[in-house]
Formats: structure tokens, sequence, C-alpha cells
């Protein structure tokens, strides 16, 4: 057992202004997006970055499920599990939009350790495969399910969390909700959950052999990793008033793993950077029509070929490249 | 140990930039382009003429994509020959039509997005479609907001048109229109077909669409052979779904998809396995693109109720110009008519804009459902639909019957099609 | 037992060895790529699609005969093999996140770009052979036949070549042990390369028949790269042979399924199946084992 005390520095006098540096960061950023619908009223702006919240939230908690090496294709699917869970329920069965969202986040995160116990064991791929293959079986699962679930169509006319038609109260109601499942994983991934996770991905046998268990601690990623995606299926299908399983198919599925994989899989905020781009540029071009789709597969090579790691490494890469300079000019100098 | 994590701060810090930059440059850009690259004719009159902006949406991008992408073509012809036609007066004042038009990318969510981009960003009173079983993601909006709302195609599923939704009208006569006239055709000429198989997508239309053709073919004197067979529209292969056609042992078989692919498909593989029952396709796939899937030896002792396809004898007048002018735009002399479901409910806009003498959709509403014919491209047209769709309020007129025998296709008749 | 339950008996087995051979010639060139040489190509349904589309336009548009088309197709698309391998799979060996991303941009790009220029408008592949082939009650169109044929022959070619020619010892050695094979002298950006072309060129070659068999839109590609994945996991990584034993199975599935449960719950329960198959053999029936 690791005390967390002995792993963490003794604070000292540059503890406040290194705490604080960050803080303030996030903190004016934090501002700047609740201030955000008094600048653009427009509500189509505003029906964009809902939906850049929401899939924020899916692409941050799916990438934490990667951390342990796993890579969760189905990860679309649950989002559609989480919707639909919700639509069904404050629609047919009566409850309120905000508890169907609970149940919701809460079913998605027990199919989720259902499926995965089983596979726990296996390497990235083969549970990617798997995965991806539990994904269509649920999303096809869900469409026939013709009389519940509308089939192909989908469902329309789901409650909504606010009966005002105004889009406002759901951006701060997202924008809180993202910020505080993102501060949830952030923390989930700094603890010791994290780097056991971390610890699986880099070598099973040595995590094993210290009595890290990889299945516990894979499943667990998975629960907290479908218990968010979840949630934001359910804030889709709340907010979004209609929902069909096309949005959740296997384009959807492959997309949310470019959303991660552009921004980066190594760092935490990788997700949040790779939805942000890839969701809105298309949005911005979307005058384009037909030719959209084009924009979006060349910002994906762009990146790819440019950044290996993902946009999210651009701030490192220029430092170190600042450092190399630096160091070039010490030794010219001596 | 608690590091700083330069990269979640300085990419927050990007994040935050790159959204306001986003933001600022969106909230300037409308989207306003149209497919087609045509020059609008504007006929001289006294008054200065002003032009009224009404929505089109269409399924620009995924599997609807191209062929939305000709329809809103021959809409936008549709709207310069209403505005060559002196375009609509409304109020003493001459107004030619503009299109708006928005991606619905062929998902109920982008249908959803782009019925609220035109009713709040474009703000538009008329929308124009959506395709296929859209509509439900755009009628209650429609309704809630006072939209007028013209539709391409219905498939019946709940929230797409009944009594409540005041504000949507059918403009084309689409899907169950065909089993009227293919059935009406069937009686009349083949009486030794008792049993009737129904073989149509899977697509959650079946308990809504599928059990309203089937009191439409048992009201017909009809026994329906065995239970509705569900398909999986982008099967790889059909042949299984052939086999249990067959198995049912009826003299016909109904099949209704709205692409040429599962239609052709399963005509094929019942020939291919050795049954030469009656086959019936009821839906706006033209006969020859089915030919051309199934092959012509197997495209033998087929009844098509399609839509008006070139090649049907005494088009209306309309239609010819209407046809000259699409193949003059793509460049073929032999393009065919894709189908005009939202040229045509442009055409009918028009009539019930200068009917009407009002731009406000409460009066456009009463006066549309209120007329008691209309003129469509397809040549006169009347208002019904209450006993099926629960309001009055879908356009029917002719349709083409089409029989195919050894893979030539022979036009038939007319038949009227009237949507009880 | 009534005619009707024998007919249905009998075109059952006929189409599930059918719709077998079918998936079986769809897969093979993916599953050969990925058992040899590691690559999981995503974008084998785009080049599939692609093959087809060139075929056609030779056939059609240029006048050849379908079957000179369907060569010409397969040697093209063969070519292109070459510049995927250096551009796409090399850079990346060995990091799925990024191979699924580029894979992902190719797909894109063709499938919008065909989308875009070619259209709505039906297209089919001239029939490569005509008929139906009739025997007592049971009657199979000759094309399907042809599928049949083509897709064991097939089969059995790519066996032989990994086996007993020179080449496909070479690459059995890289999927082995890459740095050993390169300290044995085998050019392994060749024999890299050599594998890309032939899956590339099997996927053309699957496409160009069923452009005339099926038909052609823009997304077919997409459909069947579900089948092609289920059989690459069924039959395990590392062994051809296990392709056509999980080919025998996903079209037995698919044929016998949609005559008991309608179309959509068939998908459903297919991937129930499968997975439950795979609860008990994670690594496929003829896979190594795959721990970690």
């Amino acid at each position: 057992m690791v005390v967390k005390g002995s792993m963490i520095a003794a604070p000292n006098s540059n503890t406040h202004r290194k705490n604080l540096i960050p803080a303030i960061g996030y903190g004016a950023v934090i501002c700047l997006l609740a201030c955000l619908p008094l600048i653009f009223k427009s509500p189509y702006i505003l029906h964009l970055f809902i939906l850049t919240l929401i899939y924020i939230i899916a692409a941050a908690s799916m990438r934490f499920i990667m951390t342990s090496g796993q890579i969760p294709l189905a990860h679309a699917a649950f989002l559609g599990l989480g919707a639909y869970v919700s639509a069904v329920l404050s629609k047919h069965v009566g409850l309120s939009p905000w508890l169907a969202l609970i149940i919701a986040a809460l079913v998605s995160m027990c199919v989720g350790i259902a499926i995965s116990f089983p596979f726990a064991r296996l390497k990235a791929f083969y549970y990617a495969m798997i995965s991806l293959f539990f994904g269509v079986g649920l999303l096809q699962g869900i469409e026939s399910l013709g009389k519940l679930t509308g089939g192909l169509a989908g469902i329309t006319s789901i409650p909504t969390l606010f009966s005002t038609g105004s889009k406002v109260p759901y951006y701060y109601v997202f924008l809180a909700l993202t910020i505080i499942s993102l501060a949830i994983l952030y923390r989930f991934e700094s603890c010791r959950i994290g780097w056991n996770l971390k610890a699986i991905d880099q070598s099973y046998l040595v995590s094993s052999s210290v009595g890290i268990s990889e299945v516990k601690y894979r499943v667990i990623a998975v629960a907290i990793g479908c218990f968010f995606v979840g949630l934001a299926g359910g804030m889709y299908a709340n907010y979004n008033v209609t929902i069909s399983p096309s949005s959740f198919d296997t384009t959807a599925k492959l997309w949310m793993i470019i959303y991660v994989a552009i921004g980066g899989t190594n760092d935490f905020a990788g997700p949040i950077i790779g939805t942000a781009v890839l969701f809105l540029i298309p949005q911005y071009f979307s005058g384009l029509k037909q030719y959209t789709p084009f924009v979006s597969a060349a910002v994906l090579f762009a990146v790819i070929f440019a950044f290996r790691d993902g946009l999210v490494s651009i701030p490192r890469l220029i430092r170190t490249r600042y450092q190399r300079k630096k160091v070039k000019v010490q030794t010219d100098d001596s | 140990m608690k590091k700083i994590s330069y990269p979640l701060v300085l990419t927050s810090i990007l994040l935050a930039s790159f959204l306001v930059f986003m933001s600022l440059a969106g909230c300037t850009k409308t989207a306003t382009t149209t497919a087609a690259t045509t020059t609008t004719t504007t006929t001289t009159t006294v008054q200065p003429i002003k032009t009224y902006t009404v929505g089109l949406l269409a399924e620009l991008t995924g599997f609807l994509g191209s062929y939305n992408t000709a329809t809103v073509n021959e809409a936008q012809i549709a709207v310069d020959m209403v505005n060559e036609n002196g375009g609509v007066i409304v109020g003493g004042q001459n107004y030619n039509l503009k299109l708006v038009v928005e991606d619905g990318q062929s998902t109920l969510d982008g249908t959803t997005a782009a019925a609220n981009k035109l009713i709040f960003n474009d703000n538009v009173k008329i929308i124009i479609g959506p395709d296929a079983y859209f509509n439900s993601a755009v009628s209650g909006l429609c309704e809630q907001n006072k939209i007028l709302h013209i539709a391409g195609y219905c498939t019946m599923q709940p929230g797409e048109m009944d009594a409540t939704t005041t504000y949507t009208f059918l403009g084309q006569a689409a899907s169950i229109n065909y089993f009227t006239g293919a059935l009406a055709y069937l009686k009349a000429n083949y009486p030794n077909v008792k049993t009737v198989a129904l073989a149509m997508p899977d697509d959650g239309s079946i308990p809504y669409f599928g059990a309203a053709v089937q009191k439409m073919v048992q009201a017909a004197g009809y026994t329906v052979a065995g239970s509705i067979i569900g398909y999986n529209n982008s099967a790889v292969d059909f042949s299984p779904y052939a086999a249990k056609i067959i198995a049912t042992g009826a003299d016909a078989v109904i099949c209704c998809s709205g692409i040429a692919l599962p239609n052709g498909s399963i005509l094929k593989d019942v020939r291919d396995a050795g049954s030469n029952m009656l086959f019936v396709i009821c839906n706006s796939t033209i006969p020859t693109d089915n030919i051309k899937v199934a092959g012509t030896t197997e495209s033998t002792n087929v009844v098509d109720c399609s839509a008006a396809y070139i090649g049907c004898p005494n088009p209306s007048a309309i239609l010819t110009e209407m046809i000259q002018r699409y193949q003059l735009l793509v460049g073929n002399s032999n393009a065919p008519l894709v189908t005009l479901e939202y040229a045509n409910p442009i055409w009918e806009l028009g009539h019930v804009l200068n009917q009407a003498n009002s731009f406000d959709p409460a009066v456009l509403k009463n006066t549309f459902s209120n007329m008691t014919s209309i003129q469509t491209l397809y040549g006169p047209g009347t208002i019904s639909g209450l006993k099926t769709f629960g309001i009055n309020q879908a356009v029917s007129y002719q349709l083409p019957i089409t029989t195919i025998t050894n893979g030539v296709p022979t036009f038939q008749t007319w038949e009227p099609a009237l949507v009880p | 037992m009534p005619e009707a339950t024998i007919l249905l008996i009998i075109a059952s087995i006929v189409n599930a060895l059918v719709l077998s051979s079918m998936y079986i010639l769809l897969a093979l060139g993916f599953t050969f790529l990925f058992n040899i040489m590691g690559i999981l190509n995503f974008a084998h349904g785009a080049i599939y699609m692609i093959g087809a589309y060139i075929c056609f336009f030779l056939a059609t548009a240029v006048g050849m005969n379908q079957w000179l088309a369907m060569l010409i197709a397969v040697a093209a698309v063969g070519l292109f093999g070459i510049f995927m391998e250096r551009f796409a799979f090399r850079p990346f060996f060995g990091n799925i996140n990024q191979i699924i991303v580029v894979c992902i941009g190719i797909i894109t790009v063709l499938e919008n770009g065909v989308s875009v220029s070619q259209g709505f408008i039906v297209q089919v592949t001239p029939p490569f052979v005509q008929g139906i082939f009739r025997v007592g009650i049971v009657s199979i169109s000759w094309e399907r036949v042809v599928i049949f044929l083509i897709g064991i022959s097939l089969l059995v070619l790519v066996l032989l070549f990994i086996n007993k020619t020179k080449q496909g010892l070479q690459m059995r050695a890289v999927a082995q042990d890459l740095e050993g094979a390169v300290l044995q002298g085998i050019n392994v950006h060749f024999v890299s390369a050599l594998a890309c072309v032939i899956a590339c060129a099997l996927a053309a070659l699957a496409g160009s028949l069923m452009g005339s068999y099926l038909s052609l839109t823009p997304y077919m590609g997409q459909d069947i790269m579900i089948k092609v994945l289920e059989i690459l996991v069924l039959g395990g990584i590392g062994s051809i042979n296990g392709v056509l034993f999980a080919g025998l199975i996903v079209g037995t599935l698919d044929a016998v399924l949609p005559i008991m449960v309608s179309g959509t719950a068939t998908q459903a329960i297919m991937m129930l199946i499968i997975i439950i198959i795979l609860l008990f053999k994670p690594q496929g029936l003829f896979g190594k084992e795959v721990r970690g």
C-alpha cells in the first residue's frame, strides 16, 4: 500500500506560486467560456458549443480508458446507450429528465463493467475488435427494438431539461457538468488509480507482480469511462430532443477515436483540443456542403503527418526546439 | 506529486481563444450557397421586384448525399421557373423566390440541427423538405414555431404528419400513394392473384407504415401471406430474404424500398432461385434502375408503380420543360430525372402563395388545406389524406404503372392513386 | 415435409456456401495483410470500392471486356498498394491509433470523392457470366457459382503462396521476428510492399466481382468492413487457415438468421454469438495465445 504523502513533494515556499499559475489559467478560461453566451447570442453558435462540450466529455472518458492500454472502440455506442436510456425513461416511463440522466449514466456503467470484465486480460487489438463488435451489436440491438426505440428513425420529442426554448441554460449547465466531469477524470488520473492504469499499460507482467490486479483496475477504468459517456449521452438526448442510431454508428465510433488520437493520447488535454478542432472546423466550413468531409480529412492528414503525438504535443515541441536553440547558443559561446 | 501540466494550461487557453475566433468568424457567415449555378432571370414589371427567401432542408452528405444533391438542382430549376412566370404576387408586390439550403447530413439529429439553423439563424418562415423519414425532426419544430412545412416524403412514423402537425403538408405523392396505384392496377389486371407477401426495409417503419400497408392490402381483398418480411436495407446479400419470400408460397410479393439496390437485388435473387411469382415494386425508384440492378433475364413478370419518369407518354407540359432544363443543366441529354421531391413542393408553394396573397404561415396553411385541387409538376393534383394520415394535407396525383418483361419496361397506364 | 420447407432448407444451404465464399473473398486481402504483416488496413473497404469503380468505368465508358477490366483494375489498385505501404503504414507501424486515423482519412477522401463525382445514378458493372444453373429443384445463377469457385481457389492460392513460395516464406519470417529476418538479409521493405500489393489486388478483385453481382455505391466498402473484421477476429490472428472456418461460420449465420428473425435483429444476434465464441476463445479459432 503506498501512502499518498510519501509520493508527493513536501510543500515549500514555491508551492503556492506553482499552484497559482495553472489555477489562474483555468479560472480565466472558465470565466471566458462562461461569458460566451453573453457575447454570441446566436442560438446556432451556442448549439455548436453545447455539442462540443458533450463530445469533450465523451472523448475525455474514452482517453481515460485508453490509459490502461485498451482501446474502447465501442465508446460511441455507449454514448448512444446513455442517450436511448435517458430518452426512453424520460419519454415513455415519464421520469424527470434529470433523474433519467443519472440512471442513464449508471446503466452505461453497468453494461461497460459487464462487457469488459470477461475480456479485461486481452491485448489492445483484441479488446478493440471485441469492443467494436459489441458496439455494433449494441446499436443494432437498440435499433431492432422498433416499438420502443423507433428503429432507424429514432426517437423524437424527448422531454427537455429546461422548458424554456432558449439554449443558454443548457450551455451553462453543460459547461458546469463538463468542468466537473473533467475535474473528476483528471483527479482519477493523477491519483493512485491513474498511476496503476499507466503501470498496467506499460507492462502487465511487472504490474501484476507488484500486486496491481490487471482485471480490477481495467474494469474500474471502463466503469468510470462508461459512466461519464453515459452521462454525456443522456445530456445529448435531453438537449437535442431527437436521437437516432445514425449519430452513434461505426463512423461515429471511428471519429471519436480520431478526436482522441489527433488531440493526443499522452496528455489529459488531448481529447479536449482534438474534439474542439475536429468538430468545429468542419462546421465552420459547412458552407462547402458536400465538400466538407474533405476539410476534415485534410486536417486529419496535416496533423497526423506533422505532429505524430497529436496537437497537444505542439507546446512541448516548441519548448524543446527553443531549449535546443538555447543550448546551442550556450555551447557556441563556450 | 503534482506536476504543472503546461500542455493543459496552454491548450485550454488556446482552446478558449480558438472558440472565440471561430464563433466570431462563424457569426458573420450565413450559409446561402445553392447547389446549382444558374442565372435567375427576372421579369420586368413596373414595380421593383423583391426577393423572398424559402428554406430548403436537404440531406447533402451521408447516404442520401449524392441523391439529394441532384434533387436540389431540380429544386433550383423549379424556383427559376416560378420566377420566370412572374414570381409570386403578394399584397400587390411582385416577389422572386430564393432558396437557402441547409444540410441535414442524412441523420435525424443533423436534420434537427439544420431545421434549427433555418428557423433561428436564417429566419425563414417556410421550409421545404426533408427526405425519407426525417420529417419527425422537423414537423414538431415547425408546429411550435408556426413555420409552414412542405415535406417531400413521408414514412408515416410518429411525429411525421398527423392530426397535430397542422403546419405540415406532403407535397409529393410519396410512399403510400404508390401502393394505392399498384393495388388498383393489380385488382383490375391480375385476377389470379389471391395472396400477397409484403417485403419492406426493417428500419423501424414496419409497425407504422407496414401496418398501414397491410390494412390497405387486406381492404383491397388480398390475404397477406405470413407476416411482413423485414430486410436489412444495407445487407450484403439478399438471397436469404428471397428464400423466405418464396417459402411463403404467395402469388405475388410487394417490395417497396426507396432505393433501387434492395428492390433489384431481391427480384434477382427470387428469380435466380427459380420462382416466377409476380413481383410488384411500389416506390419512387424508376423501372430502368431496378432492371439495371436485377439484370435483364431476371426482370420479368414485374409490375412497377413509380414516380413519373422520362419516357412516360403525355407528360404534362410543365414536366417536359422541367426535364429539358434539367438535362441542359447537367449537360446530358439522357439524364433521368431523379424525383421532384423538392421541386414539386416549390411549384405548389408558388400557387399557394398566389392564392393566399400572404406570407403568413397561418394563412398559408388554411389556404393550402382548403384547396380542392392544385397544380403540380406532374399534372393536376388533389389534396386529401384524412383517413390515412389523420389530416387532410397530402397531395395526390396520377402515377405511371409499368410492366417489365425480359428486361424491357412497357408503360401501361396512369393510375389516379388517390390517398384516402 | 412440405415442399416449401425442403426448398427453404436447400436454398439456405446453397446461400450459406455462396455467402461464405463471398465473405472469404472479401476478407482474404485484409486477413492476409494483418496475419502476415501485422498491418491493420482499415481502408480495405474503400480500396475494394475503388477497385469496383475502376472496373466499372473501364467496362462501360471504355467498353472493355469485363474480365480484362477486372485485371487492369486489380493491377492498378495493386500498384496503389505500394504507395499506401510507403506513406500510410510504414511511418505508423505498430501504433494502432495512428493507423486507424490515417485509414479513416483515406476512406473519407475516397468515399466522398467518388460520391461527389459519381452521384446517385444506379451503376452496375455488366455481368461476368450470365444464366441460371438448374439441377432438379435446385436453381443457382452462374454468377454465384463463379464467385464461389473464385473465392475458394483464391484462398487455396494464397495458402500455397504463403507456404510454398520463397516470398511467402520471407513474409512469414518477417511476421515471426522482424529483427531476425533483417539479420537473415531479408529486404523487409520489399516484403512489406509486396504484401500490400497482394492485399490491395485481392480487394480490387473482390470489388470488381461484387460490382456486377451487387451494384456500385460509394459506401459499399463500409457495409463489408464489419463482416471482414468478424472473419479476422473469429479466424484468429496469425493464421490464414482460420479464414476458411470463420468464413463458413459467418456465412452460415448470415444465410440462416434472416429467415428466423427480421433484418436488424439478425445483426444483433450475430454479434452476440460472435462475442460468446470469443468469450471462450478470445484468440479466435486458430489464433495464437493473446494476453496483455
